[in-house]
C-alpha cells in the first residue's frame, strides 16, 4: 500500500473520528449489552407462548411483562444506543466541523442507560404502563426525556456549526429526526401519563407516537446511514438529488399521519382512520423514491457490496425497507387490515421493519464506523459472515412464518364457525418457527458481540493493513 | 436553511394539530348520557374495586393479547363470535385510567367479557387457563392465589373443580388474593351492553 | 479465524503534520485513508412515469378521503355508514329461535361448554348427548332459570361445579331459543322448547333464590 497524502478533508475526518471515539465506544458497548439481553427476553417470550407453564410461577416473569421488557430493551436499549452512536457520528462527519460539547453525549448516554436499567426493572416489578412502546414506568421518563433532549440538541448544534458548504441528504434526515423525537416523546408523556387525556384520545396519541418512533426517528436515521455509507463505500454518487428531495419531504409530510392505521375498526371517528390510511398509502411515494435512489446506486456494484461487511448488511436492510414499507402500506387498507389486524401478521411486520431494516442497517453502520474510531480492523471475517447468515436467515424465517401464520389466523378469526381455541392451536407451529428464528438471531448476535469485544480489547487484530473483507479479493479500497 | 427548519417543524405540527389537538377539542371531554331504560347515566362509572382492578390488568399487561373493542358489523366477525352486540364508541371508554383498546387478539376480545362469564369462571380460568379452555396458551396467574389451611368449613371463596394435577393437598384450599378479586371485579365491569345515541345495539 | 497477532506499526513517514497524537494513532495505511471521498448526489431527473404515478396516487387518495371522511364528523365510527344511508332503512331481522339461540349460546355458554358442546373433561359437563338436557324440558329450563350447583354425574363422568343463573338475564323467549338450539345442535335431536313452558315454570318457581342440586332435579317430573 502506498501512503496516500493526507488531504485536509481527511484530516478533519480523522479528527472527528478521534473526538467521537470515547462516546462511540460507550454507546456501542451499551447497545451490545442490551442486544443480548433483549434477544434473551425475546426467546423467553416466544417459548412462553408455546409452553405457557414456562417460568409462569413468578409474577416478575409473567408473559405481559417479559414481552414489554423485550420490546423496550431492543427498541430503546439496542436500537437507540446504536442510533446515537452511528447517527451522531455520520452527522458530525458530514458537518465537517470539529466536535463540540462532547460532554453532553456522555451525560445523555448515562441518563439514557440508567433510565433504561431502572425502567426495565420497573417493568418486571409491575410499575409498568399498558401503553405499548411506553411501558416503562413514569418515574424514568424524565431521565429519558433529558437524554433525548441532549442528544437531539447535540445533533442540531452540530448541524448549526457545520463547515461544509453543501447540505447532504443524510443531514436533512438526521436533523429532522433529532429535532422531532424529543418533542414527540415529551408531548406523549404529558398527554398520556402526566395530564392524561380522556379515553380513546389516549389511544390516538399513543399510536401517533408509537408509529412515529419508527417513522420519524428510526427510519430517517437509518435512511440517512444508508445514504451516507452506500455511496461512500462504492465511491459513486447517489443516483439523484431531486429524488432525495421528494423522498424526504413526502416522508416528513405523510409518515406522521399513518399511525391511525393501528386503530382501524376501532372506536375512533372514521375520518381520522381514513386520514391515517391516506397517509399510509401515500408512504408509497417516499418509499419508492428512496428505493430507486438506493437500489440504482447499488446496482452494478453487487460484487463490492457482497464483499464489504457493512454494505452486505446495509443493502439487505435497504431492501427490507422497501419491502416492509410496501407491506405496511397495504396493511393499512381496510380490506387487508380486516384480516391482518389483531394477528401475528402485525407482529411479523413489526420485526420486518425494526429488525430486517433498522437493525440490519445499524449492524452495517457499526461495521463501518468502529474501524475508523479505533483504527483497527475487524478481527474475524468468519464471525462477520456467521453474523450475516444467522441474522438474515433468522429474520426471513421469522417474517415469513409469522406472515403466513398470521394471515390464516386472521381469515379463520373472521369465520365465526371456527372455535377460537382451534385458531390458537393452528398458530402454534408458526410460533415454534419463530422460536427457531430467535435462536438463529441469538447465534448471530453472539458472533457480532464477540467480534466487537475482540476488537475493543485489541485481541486477534489482523496483521494485514487492508480492511476485513468477506472474500479474498484484491483490495478495492474501503470497507 | 431556515426553510428546512420551518418545514420540519410544520410537518409534525400539522399532524399533531390534526390528529390530537383538534380531536381533543371535539371529543376530549365526553359526558355520560342518561338512558331511557332506567334513567341512569351510561356508561356506568365502575365500582371502586373495579377501578382498582384496572391497575392489576395494567400490571399483568393483559393488553398484549386481549383487545377491548368491538369492530363494526360486517368488518370481521366480532358480532357473530358473540363479542358484542354493537360497535364500540369513544364514550364507552371515558372512565378508563389507561385506554386499552388493544391491537392484538392472541386471546379473545374482552370488551364485553363481564357480560359473558361469572366470577367463578374467571377465578378458575386465571388460576389455570387450561382448566376451562383446552389448548389455551394464556399464562397461569397462580401467584395471585393463596394456598391456605382449611378452617372448620371450607371458605366460600375457595376455588372448586380443579384440573387434574392442580388440586391442593388434603386439608388445604385455594383462595383468591385481594388482587385476584379486584382483577375479576374489573373484568366483570367490562360490558358495553347498553345503547348509546351513537351506538345502537343490533338485535 | 485469524491467529492472534499484534498489529505491526508502520512508520509514519510524511512529516507534514504537527499533531503528535495524530502521528501515533493515525497510521496512513489504516481505514480512514482508504476511504473514498465524502458522498454526494447525482443529478438524474425524476422519471416522468414516476411523477405521473405520484399524481394519480395523490388524486386517488383525495377521492378516498372525500368518500370516507363523512364531513369530519366525530360521531361516525362505522365506515360502512353510507351503505346504510343508501339503503334507506335497515331491514328488521326475522326472529328465528334457532339462529337467535345459537347467538346467545356462543356469547354466554361457550366459555364452559365450548363451541363443540363437549365441555371440558373434569371441569364442565358436555351438552352433546347429555341425558339431563335431552330428557324432559322441565329440567334444563329450571337449570337455566335458577342455576345448578354441586356434584352431578353426566354420561358416566363426575363433575362438581356451579352453573350460574340466567333467569334474570334472559327473557322466556330467549331461554326457549337457546335451549331449542342446544337440544338440536351437535347431533342432539330433542324437541324444541316452547316459550310458554318457560313462562309456566318461571311462575311456578316464583322468587325462589336457592340454586338447584342434581338430586333435586332428578325428582322433577
Amino acid at each position: 500500500m502506498n501512503n496516500p497524502t493526507m488531504t485536509l478533508s481527511q484530516m478533519t475526518l480523522s479528527q472527528i473520528d478521534r473526538s467521537l471515539k470515547g462516546s462511540g465506544i460507550f454507546f456501542v458497548s451499551w447497545a451490545c449489552i442490551w442486544l443480548l439481553v433483549g434477544t434473551l427476553f425475546a426467546l423467553i417470550t416466544s417459548i412462553k407462548l408455546q409452553y405457557p407453564p414456562f417460568l409462569s410461577g413468578y409474577e416478575w416473569f409473567t408473559f405481559g411483562r417479559v414481552r414489554a421488557a423485550h420490546l423496550n430493551v431492543v427498541a430503546y436499549g439496542w436500537v437507540n444506543n446504536a442510533l446515537f452512536a452511528v447517527g451522531l457520528w455520520v452527522m458530525a462527519r458530514l458537518c465537517k466541523s470539529p466536535v463540540r460539547h462532547k460532554g453532553m453525549l456522555y451525560v445523555a448516554g448515562s441518563f439514557w442507560n440508567l433510565g433504561l436499567l431502572l425502567g426495565v426493572g420497573g417493568i418486571f416489578m409491575g410499575h409498568n404502563s399498558a401503553v405499548e412502546w411506553l411501558e416503562m414506568p413514569t418515574y424514568v421518563s424524565p431521565l429519558l426525556a433529558v437524554a433525548y433532549v441532549l442528544i437531539g440538541a447535540w445533533g442540531v448544534l452540530a448541524f448549526w456549526h457545520r463547515e461544509s458548504d453543501h447540505v447532504y441528504v443524510s443531514q436533512w434526515y438526521l436533523l429532522a429526526a433529532f429535532f422531532w423525537f424529543p418533542w414527540l416523546y415529551t408531548i406523549v408523556q404529558m398527554l398520556i401519563f402526566f395530564t392524561p387525556m380522556q379515553g380513546v384520545m389516549q389511544s390516538i396519541t399513543h399510536w401517533w407516537f408509537a408509529h412515529n418512533v419508527l417513522g420519524l426517528w428510526m427510519t430517517p436515521i437509518c435512511v440517512a446511514i444508508v445514504y451516507y455509507i452506500l455511496p461512500k463505500v462504492l465511491g459513486k454518487p447517489i443516483h439523484s438529488y431531486y429524488l432525495s428531495v421528494v423522498g424526504f419531504w413526502s416522508l416528513a409530510l405523510f409518515y406522521n399521519w399513518a399511525g391511525m392505521h393501528h386503530l382501524i375498526g376501532g372506536p375512533i371517528p372514521v375520518w381520522m382512520i381514513s386520514a391515517g390510511i391516506v397517509g399510509s398509502i401515500m408512504m408509497f411515494v417516499p418509499v419508492i423514491v428512496t428505493a430507486i435512489n438506493h437500489h440504482i446506486t447499488a446496482m452494478g456494484s453487487l460484487r463490492d457490496i457482497w464483499n464489504s461487511p457493512s454494505l452486505r448488511f446495509i443493502v439487505f436492510g435497504a431492501m427490507n425497507y422497501t419491502l416492509s414499507s410496501a407491506f405496511g402500506s397495504l396493511m393499512a387498507l381496510r380490506s387487508f387490515n380486516k384480516i391482518t389486524h389483531f394477528t401475528h401478521f402485525t407482529v411479523g411486520h413489526a420485526h420486518h421493519g425494526a429488525y430486517g431494516f433498522v437493525t440490519m442497517v445499524l449492524f452495517g453502520g457499526i461495521y463501518f464506523m468502529l474501524p475508523r474510531l479505533l483504527n483497527r480492523e475487524w478481527p474475524s471475517a468468519g464471525l462477520i459472515r456467521m453474523h450475516f447468515w444467522c441474522c438474515s436467515s433468522g429474520i426471513i424465517l421469522m417474517v415469513v412464518a409469522l406472515s403466513i401464520g398470521g394471515w390464516f389466523q386472521g381469515l379463520k378469526m373472521n369465520n365465526p364457525n371456527i372455535p377460537f381455541l382451534d385458531i390458537v392451536r393452528f398458530t402454534l407451529p408458526y410460533l415454534h418457527a419463530r422460536t427457531l428464528a430467535g435462536l438463529l438471531l441469538l447465534c448471530g448476535h453472539v458472533a457480532f458481540v464477540v467480534n466487537v469485544v475482540w476488537m475493543l480489547r485489541g485481541s486477534y487484530v489482523r496483521s494485514e493493513t487492508g480492511p476485513t473483507l468477506l472474500s479474498p479479493v484484491p483490495n478495492s479500497g474501503g470497507l | 436553511m431556515p426553510l428546512l427548519f420551518l418545514g420540519i417543524f410544520f410537518c409534525l405540527a400539522f399532524s399533531w394539530t390534526g390528529l390530537i389537538l383538534y380531536p381533543h377539542m371535539h371529543m376530549g371531554n365526553l359526558k355520560p348520557v342518561a338512558l331511557e331504560v332506567d334513567g341512569m347515566l351510561y356508561p356506568l362509572r365502575p365500582s371502586g374495586l373495579a377501578a382498582q382492578g384496572e391497575q392489576v390488568y395494567i400490571q399483568m399487561n393483559c393488553t398484549t393479547c386481549h383487545s377491548q373493542q368491538v369492530r363494526p358489523k360486517g368488518f370481521g366477525a366480532d358480532f357473530e363470535r358473540g363479542w358484542g352486540d354493537r360497535q364500540s364508541v369513544p364514550r364507552d371508554y371515558i372512565y378508563n385510567k389507561q385506554n386499552m383498546i388493544g391491537t392484538n387478539r392472541t386471546g379473545p376480545d374482552l370488551a364485553n367479557i363481564g357480560d359473558r362469564v361469572n366470577a367463578e369462571w374467571h377465578h378458575k380460568h386465571l388460576y389455570n387457563p387450561r382448566s376451562t379452555s383446552k389448548g389455551s396458551i394464556m399464562p397461569s396467574f397462580k401467584f395471585l392465589y393463596k394456598l391456605q389451611k382449611q378452617g372448620k368449613a371450607p371458605s366460600h371463596e375457595a376455588l372448586k373443580g380443579f384440573a387434574p394435577g392442580d388440586e391442593p393437598p388434603e386439608g388445604y384450599e385455594v383462595v383468591p388474593s385481594h388482587r385476584a378479586k379486584i382483577l375479576v371485579e374489573y373484568l366483570l365491569s367490562l360490558k358495553q351492553n347498553y345503547e348509546l345515541p351513537e351506538g345502537k345495539l343490533s338485535k | 479465524m485469524t491467529p492472534p497477532q499484534k498489529p505491526k506499526k508502520q512508520p509514519f513517514e510524511t512529516a507534514q503534520f504537527d499533531d503528535e497524537a495524530l502521528h501515533g494513532r493515525h497510521d496512513p495505511a489504516l481505514p480512514v485513508y482508504q476511504e473514498k471521498g465524502e458522498p454526494f448526489e447525482g443529478n438524474s431527473e425524476m422519471p416522468f412515469a414516476l411523477f405521473v404515478a405520484v399524481v394519480f396516487l395523490a388524486f386517488g387518495m383525495g377521492v378516498y378521503l372525500t368518500r370516507y371522511s363523512f364531513d369530519f364528523d366525530f360521531f361516525i365510527y362505522d365506515h360502512n355508514k353510507h351503505l346504510i344511508l343508501d339503503a334507506g332503512s335497515i331491514k328488521e331481522e326475522v326472529w328465528d329461535p334457532l339462529v337467535q339461540g345459537e347467538k346467545i349460546f356462543k356469547k354466554n355458554c361457550t366459555q364452559c361448554h365450548q363451541t363443540t358442546g363437549l365441555g371440558v373433561p373434569g371441569s364442565y359437563p358436555p351438552l352433546a348427548g347429555s341425558s339431563w338436557l335431552l330428557g324432559i324440558d322441565a329440567i334444563p329450563v329450571r337449570v337455566l332459570l335458577k342455576g345448578l350447583e354441586g356434584p352431578i354425574e353426566v354420561e358416566k363422568a363426575q363433575f362438581n361445579g356451579a352453573m350460574p343463573t340466567f333467569g334474570t338475564k334472559f327473557s322466556d323467549k330467549q331461554i326457549a331459543a337457546v335451549l331449542s338450539y342446544v337440544r338440536q345442535a351437535w347431533g342432539n335431536a330433542a324437541p324444541a322448547v316452547q316459550e310458554g313452558t318457560v313462562t309456566q315454570i318461571r311462575q311456578a318457581l316464583g322468587d325462589r333464590s336457592r340454586v338447584f342440586s342434581a338430586t333435586e332435579l332428578m325428582s322433577v317430573k
